[in-house]
């Protein structure tokens, strides 16, 4: 049975903080060249999706089945918010190239780890 | 990529080549007929200036009917002879128009004051005499060189938006299995910032403004002048094309309440564009405020010094007020149309000043702690603004807005473990 799965030590962290986790998988019969675990956000709410890849690490020739510890450093900005048109969310991503194994983590990079709310004021 | 990813892109493939063969029909369509419409008629009204005016003899003169689907259009059939250096020539032109239109009355004047036998002067290329023309004017004909402007706009503007956008329409949606695009900082690293913001465009990234310490002259994000020239030619634009359809339609032998109640709107349409135009010209002569920030790296939970100076006739506002806004900004497609939506989540007022004493001053700019710094990503961004707002009686109000780019507080520019 194969998997993948990412696991951070926290969730919920300041702009500029080190970002750790490990991730684990089990190939299974499949054989991927790489296996990539990347630092991006993305926005979600009514306007079309943007989204960046901040960071990337490559595990090259990648064992059958293990786990591998990684880490990031956050940049001091986009921070995590939610507002009445548009959230920024910022995730983990783990994907095993050449095969359909990807799974992600989400986390909250703002102020004391709180996504901040951006309630709409009314029009003058 | 998984196989539903190859077939997305593979769709968007699709529709980018749909967008661009629907611009280029309309581009090269629009194209073809301006040529024929307008630059054709023009270019030989220009060359016809110089050629030599002869005596010639009117042969034939008649108004002639050509059948349409809605209506009979007409067109000034008219042949004429003339000599030139000793041999015989005749011609067949009385204008440089190209095409009939509904209008009879005017074609059936013109053909009244040639009557076949007289004689009246005509206009030939002494180098090409067979190249002739009685009215070497330029006439109402040539507003028809207008008409095919909406499809070239379509099409170049397409051209234009799918240049601009159209990696975005290319890009696959995000779903739960996606693959990474490689991140190209090593190339990034050697660009100088002008560089690396506009390959971070193209490439979809967030643009993050050349910051500068220091005091910084804000700039308007809107100018009157340019505002007033795009408004004044588009409504030159629209109000030549109605019009020449509605004098047509009126000129038009028995007028066509259908084709007048379809014009009205537009008609409409166009008075509501000369009044925008009159709108706009007014306001060039508004009183301009200049502003310059103590510090161009604006920080969240900080507090500026803005300076502020009126040029013009400050003594006509009644009221000038100065906010700090904080909002949204949201870019979308719904079907073929690109819209943005906005969403103020901080307003502040900084200045209320009923009656001015005074056309220069300072003030306090608090940014706020509890907020988001600005962010700039192709659809998506956080804006912070100051607006001004002044209130002048019987004449248009000044409206500017001056952006700022609101950096997190410096606490978190260091790396923290």
């Amino acid at each position: 049975m194969s998997f993948l799965h990412l696991r951070l030590d926290r969730d919920a962290l300041e702009p500029g903080e080190r970002l750790t986790g490990t991730v684990e998988w089990d190939q299974g019969d499949s054989v991927a060249q790489s296996l990539w675990i990347s630092l991006l956000w993305h926005t979600e709410g009514k306007g079309t999706e943007d989204s960046d890849t901040v960071d990337q690490v490559e595990i090259h020739s990648p064992t059958r089945t293990g786990s591998q510890s990684f880490e990031f450093q956050l940049p001091s900005a986009p921070w995590s918010f939610s507002g009445r048109l548009i959230s920024l969310i910022w995730t983990v991503e783990a994907s095993l190239e050449s095969t359909d194994l990807l799974t992600n983590a989400p986390f909250i990079s703002a102020p004391e780890g709180q996504e901040i709310l951006l309630r709409a004021v009314e029009e003058p | 990529m998984t196989k539903n990813e190859t077939e997305s892109t593979a769709g968007s493939r699709f529709s980018g080549c749909i967008g661009w063969i629907f611009c280029g029909v309309f581009a090269l369509i629009g194209s073809i007929v301006f040529v024929f419409l307008a630059v054709i008629p023009v270019w030989q009204i220009i060359r016809a200036q110089s050629w030599e005016a002869v005596d010639c003899t009117i042969l034939t003169s008649e108004v002639e009917s050509h059948s349409g689907s809605d209506s009979d259009t007409y067109s000034i059939a008219i042949t004429y002879a003339f000599e030139l250096g000793g041999q015989e020539f005749t011609g067949d032109r009385y204008n440089f128009s190209n095409g009939s239109s509904s209008g009879y009355n005017g074609k059936a004047a013109v053909v009244d004051r040639y009557p076949p036998g007289s004689q009246t002067l005509c206009f030939v290329d002494p180098n090409t005499p067979s190249s002739s023309v009685i009215n070497r004017s330029p006439g109402w004909f040539l507003l028809w060189g207008l008409f095919p402007i909406p499809f070239m706009l379509i099409g170049f503007g397409g051209f234009y938006a799918l240049i601009r956008w159209g990696g975005e329409l290319g890009k696959p949606k995000r779903r739960a299995k996606k693959s990474f695009s490689r991140r190209q900082d090593p190339v990034t690293q050697d660009l100088d910032p002008q560089q690396a913001a506009l390959l971070a465009k193209l490439d979809g990234r967030p643009e993050i403004p050349e910051i500068r310490p220091g005091p910084l002259v804000l700039e308007s994000e809107s100018s009157r002048v340019i505002n007033f020239v795009v408004i004044g030619i588009f409504s030159v634009f629209w109000n030549g094309f109605v019009g020449f359809f509605a004098v047509d339609t009126l000129r038009g032998d028995g007028t066509s309440w259908f084709m007048l109640l379809f014009l009205s709107p537009f008609v409409l349409a166009g008075i509501a564009m000369i009044g925008a135009t009159i709108h706009q010209g007014l306001a060039i002569f508004n009183p301009k405020i200049h502003l310059t920030l103590s510090d161009g790296d604006l920080r969240l939970g900080e507090t500026y010094s803005v300076s502020w100076k009126l040029d013009g006739r400050s003594n006509r506002l009644q009221q000038l007020t100065l906010s700090l806004e904080g909002r949204e900004q949201a870019t979308y497609r719904r079907g073929t149309d690109t819209r943005t939506e906005h969403s103020v989540f901080h307003r502040h007022i900084l200045v209320d000043e009923q009656r001015l004493h005074f056309t220069e001053g300072s003030f306090s700019l608090p940014i706020p702690r509890d907020s988001v710094p600005s962010f700039k990503a192709q659809r998506n961004e956080i804006q912070w603004r100051i607006l001004v707002a002044g209130d002048i009686p019987f004449w248009p109000d000044v409206s500017e807005s001056f952006q700022l780019w609101v950096s997190p507080p410096k606490a978190f520019d260091e790396e923290r473990s």
